[in-house]
């Protein structure tokens, strides 16, 4: 089949077209949307779905209250010595790990600080977190500036690729669809696994089920919203009206 | 260690603990540490501090409600990230109105998110402004506004780590001094055995007597 390369239709404009690369002498055209699109580009996905899963507020169903790596509200300059907040709109109900001086135990060490949320939590304030405790705390403060880091890196990515997308157009569509969809992604994801995390152990299991959920699905909100914006596109450009010929009403 | 705001050579630092038979469950100051720690500063100086939400406010201007003021203060029209645009606060010399700065809503004390401006008596409502209240909050500049600032601040209360103790930052080492005599006074009057100790000796202090 040979299909019409000329400047339209598309989004374009007038002499878009440019030949396959490889063409050779003789060989038969096929349609451009036969093939995968060059500039079909997912690599930036991991970088931001992890990315928007660090910086998503994720509900923790059933509680009123959200998991994330940062407190609520105005904070003394220094930031807060917690990793891991499970808290409310203003961070009044909060479960937090934190690292510092214990006064349950007399020494400095990781524990779980908390006002509100026991009915939900069944933790009390100053509990020694443990070992567990400590792997969860740098692996929220991995995330969180490991997160904000790949998050730029996913801005450059996607902006590279518009820039160099042959249909810019097209790739603007796929990048801002993969973003919304990671940011979906994270939020639901991170609920889901959320719940299952305080199934399995509230708290600690919260923040690992929620977090996990949200990369997991912010990855892959980003990469399946961003394939069905670039083949929906691709369906629409592909559509052609063939004008009918007029004839008389009978 | 304590998480408070470092004394510079000319302040003074009084660091309070309290021992307690068992640790409650939410991060609170129990009720009779709060009385005791109001009952003290209260007689020295008057007690501003950020509290929410404040209703019937108008901005940068004091309202009387019952024994205390309170008003909202804005912020300058420049932008500054993470900073509130407003900072709501009560000012009071009743002690027993004082003791909702340990319950302040989002200012939680247990989070250290409170701070507690201690000034003059005699001056109420205080000339306080947005930049004052930002730096104590901040632990900025701190001796500047003990020393020169406008209006003069007796001192500063603060939250330590995880709300479990309480500093108080002086301007000079008389007004520690007048706040350690009048601690004594309360906890004889409550009945409660009270301390001064090194802060080797406070480092090394079991705080749950169990």
């Amino acid at each position: 089949m040979i299909a019409a390369q000329g400047d339209t239709p598309g989004p374009l404009g007038k002499n878009d077209y440019h030949p396959p690369r490889l063409l050779n002498a003789g060989s038969t055209l096929s349609r451009t949307g036969a093939h995968p699109n060059p500039s079909d580009f997912y690599g930036s996905a991991p970088a931001i779905g992890t990315g928007v899963a660090s910086v998503t507020r994720i509900p923790v169903p059933g509680t009123g209250l959200f998991l994330e790596l940062s407190p609520r509200g105005w904070v003394p300059k220094g930031g807060s010595t917690s990793a891991l907040f499970i808290q409310d709109d203003v961070g009044k109900r909060v479960l937090r790990l934190d690292y510092g001086f214990n006064k349950n135990t007399g020494g400095v060490d990781y524990h779980w600080n908390q006002k509100g949320t026991f009915a939900e939590f069944g933790i009390a304030d100053h509990t020694s977190a443990g070992s567990a405790g400590e792997a969860l705390f740098k692996g929220a403060k991995l995330l969180k500036y490991g997160g904000r880091t790949l998050l730029f890196v996913g801005i450059a990515m996607d902006a590279y690729s518009i820039v160099t997308a042959k249909k810019k157009l097209r790739q603007v569509i796929r990048v801002a669809a993969g973003w919304a969809g990671a940011e979906a992604g994270a939020s639901l994801g991170g609920e889901g696994g959320a719940a299952l995390g305080t199934f399995i152990e509230p708290g600690g299991g919260t923040a690992v089920g929620g977090f996990a959920g949200a990369i997991i699905f912010g990855v892959g909100g980003y990469f399946g919203a961003s394939w069905a914006a670039g083949k929906s596109y691709d369906w629409v450009e592909e559509t052609y009206f063939e004008p009918v010929p007029l004839t008389t009403r009978p | 260690m304590w998480q408070i705001p470092l004394a510079g050579r000319r302040l003074a630092v009084l660091l309070v603990g309290w021992i307690l038979d068992e640790l409650p469950t939410d991060a609170v100051v129990p009720s009779g540490v709060a009385q005791i720690l109001t009952q003290s500063l209260l007689p020295l100086a008057a007690a501003a501090y950020l509290h929410s939400p404040l209703t019937a406010v108008k901005p940068d201007q004091w309202s009387r409600v019952g024994n205390s003021w309170t008003t909202v203060l804005t912020r300058p029209s420049f932008v500054a990230i993470g900073e509130p645009r407003e900072i709501p606060l009560v000012s009071t010399t009743d002690s027993d109105a004082a003791r909702s700065l340990f319950s302040a809503g989002e200012f939680d004390w247990s989070q250290q998110k409170q701070v507690v401006l201690l000034t003059d008596r005699e001056q109420q409502p205080p000339a306080l402004t947005f930049a004052v209240v930002r730096d104590c909050f901040m632990r900025e500049n701190l001796e500047q506004q003990l020393d020169a600032g406008e209006p003069r601040l007796l001192g500063l209360l603060y939250p330590g780590v995880d709300g479990d103790f309480a500093a108080i930052i002086g301007s000079d080492a008389v007004f520690i001094e007048r706040v350690v005599q009048q601690l004594r006074e309360v906890c004889d009057a409550a009945g409660v055995p009270c301390a001064e100790v090194s802060e080797d000796e406070f480092q090394h202090t079991q705080w749950v007597a169990r």
